[in-house]
């Protein structure tokens, strides 16, 4: 297959190139039914006929010319290799878009043939342009700079905000700390105390029983909870006690004093009558 | 007119193909199949070795680990990676390498010197579409940097500045926007367009504290501001700040662009055809004020 479309390629009548080499060369087909010569630089016209010899002198210029070419290039091509305007002839959609016709003057200048009116945009482009411009930089430089510092500012506020913040905070740590350190320290001596008191509690149980007891004996068990009620009623006795006693002592102190003060009363009547009778 | 027969002749032998690369026959054996083969001639398993994905040709998809957790999700977050993709970039050269260029003579000092001149180099490409907005002038070689010139970069550090400095010479960092720096890495080419000098745009809010800032001698801060901290800075870095009032290059070095201006002496809005050396200027009015501000 490799072989055969070596072949097909070699034929100058079926290939495209072929096509291309008949059309810029000598066999000259019907050349513009066949629609291969969109790019000649055509020569203008004269406004006078030109004489026939003079016509003949350029005919043969042009035919000898056309010989010398051996670049094989399309014409466009070749103008483009020589600085000239490509082609002159509109054939396809890019050649009427205005960005093809700005780069044509760009390129070729006034001999592209293009106004350069056509460079800078029309009413309405200029109209959307502006609008671009009023919502992708909807403030002055004056104003962005304004904003970025007020900006600036607001995030050193929070910072400055947030540093004295945590000072304040370091200030109150060490009481928070000690205060941490007594309330623990509390709730350890509780524990203890809690522990003791059930040690002593499981060692008189032992003591009732007189032998060693497992802990987990409902027995055992039972007796624990009796002797703590026990313990805890006697507990409470006591505090009663200790209520009676002490209201019993206020009382008494109570008693003390108004004697005392009955007392202090008396002798300084007696104080008094001495002096008014001294007197 | 008759076809003379040696011109005939001349005439075939121009329509022969020559010979060249789309003449010549492949080597026998050097096109590939594009069938897949059967039998003896690569059937069996067609290269695809023997089960698995490859031989069913269902392969896993990307980033899959066959039941592993994988790698692109272990790393949930990366804050750090955040806007990357969206992050200016300065692409740098360095002091040493624009002495270099002086040197070489691939940059004139007795003009000012911009990203134009940089580029038209050959020696420094930026691709404003990779997100680069410039230069960026780095301190490597600033010992040995002994040039005088009038440079526009788009970024520079406190160094940079001091080793321009030293030696008599003025440096703005200017922004551009991305149009503004098409038509300046490829002057030529955005000429040749046939479009109008586009204006220079602000620079956006991360980058207005830089381009305002005297200290980084931006192209919006106040003159009088920046020849106070030009001194400033002779003094922090230790030298004698040369007096460019007094200079024969006073008028070349304090040069500079307008806000709005992309080229040196050409005003936005202008067209210029390089072919017919001509600069075209607008004349409607409504133009004019739109390339004004």
């Amino acid at each position: 297959m490799a072989q055969l479309s070596c072949i097909t390629r070699l034929l100058p009548t079926t290939s495209l190139e072929s096509r291309r080499i008949f059309a810029a060369g000598i066999c000259r087909p019907s050349a513009s039914s066949f629609g291969l010569y969109r790019g000649v630089k055509t020569a203008a016209t004269p406004a006078e006929e030109p004489s026939t010899e003079e016509n003949n002198r350029l005919e043969e210029e042009a035919r000898i010319q056309k010989i010398r070419d051996i670049s094989g290039l399309r014409p466009s091509h070749r103008n483009i290799a020589h600085h000239i305007v490509p082609m002159e002839e509109k054939t396809m959609p890019i050649h009427y878009t205005v960005r093809y016709n700005k780069r044509m003057f760009g390129r070729y200048g006034y001999a592209s043939g293009v106004s350069p009116s056509l460079c800078w945009p029309t009413k309405q482009e200029l109209d959307d342009k502006k609008e671009y411009e009023r919502v992708a930089y909807p403030y002055t430089i004056l104003e962005v700079a304004k904003r970025e510092k007020l900006k600036k500012e607001e995030k050193e506020r929070i910072l400055f905000e947030r540093d004295a913040k945590v000072a304040a905070n370091v200030e109150s740590m060490q009481k928070l700390k000690e205060e941490y350190l007594h309330k623990k320290e509390i709730k350890r001596q509780e524990a203890e105390a809690a522990q003791a008191f059930r040690t002593r509690l499981i060692e008189e149980v032992r003591l009732h029983f007189n032998y060693t007891v497992n802990e987990r004996d409902e027995q055992f068990k039972l007796e624990l909870k009796e002797r703590a009620k026990q313990l805890r009623e006697k507990g409470k006795q006591e505090k009663k006690l200790q209520k009676k006693e002490k209201l019993a002592l206020d009382k008494a102190a109570r008693f003390e004093e108004q004697k005392r003060r009955l007392k202090e009363a008396e002798e300084a009547m007696k104080l008094s009558k001495q002096s008014a009778k001294d007197d | 007119m008759a076809v003379r027969g040696y011109e005939k002749a001349l005439g075939l032998l121009r329509t022969l193909p020559r010979v060249c690369l789309y003449n010549i026959a492949p080597i026998p054996g050097s096109n590939k199949r594009s069938k897949r083969g059967r039998g003896q001639h690569g059937g069996d398993k067609h290269g695809a070795g023997n089960k698995g994905s490859k031989a069913r040709q269902n392969y896993m998809r990307i980033g899959y680990e066959t039941g592993n957790w994988p790698y692109y999700l272990k790393f949930p977050f990366e804050p750090y990676y955040l806007g990357h993709h969206l992050k200016r970039q300065y692409p740098p050269l360095s002091l040493g390498q624009l002495q270099l260029m002086i040197d070489t003579d691939r940059i004139n000092p007795k003009k000012p010197v911009d990203l134009v001149q940089i580029c038209n180099s050959g020696l420094y490409k930026i691709n404003p579409q990779c997100k680069h907005y410039g230069v960026h002038l780095t301190d490597e070689g600033a010992d040995n940097f002994t040039a005088k010139i009038n440079i526009e970069v788009q970024w520079a550090s406190e160094p940079v500045i001091a080793a321009v400095e030293r030696n008599g010479g003025t440096i703005t960092t200017a922004f551009f926007d991305p149009p503004s720096l098409f038509a300046l890495t490829n002057a030529k080419k955005f000429l040749e367009s046939g479009e109008p000098i586009p204006k220079r745009m602000i620079p956006p809010e991360d980058a207005i504290s830089y381009y305002t800032d005297p200290k980084m001698r931006g192209y919006l801060a106040d003159p009088d501001q920046i020849s106070w901290d030009r001194l400033v800075l002779a003094q922090k870095y230790g030298y004698t700040l040369p007096k460019i009032e007094e200079d024969p290059d006073y008028e070349m070095l304090t040069f500079r662009k307008d806000p709005r201006q992309i080229f040196y002496g050409l005003e936005p809005g202008w067209v210029v055809n390089l072919i017919d050396r001509m600069i075209l200027k607008p004349t409607d009015p409504e133009l004019k004020e739109y390339y004004k501000g």
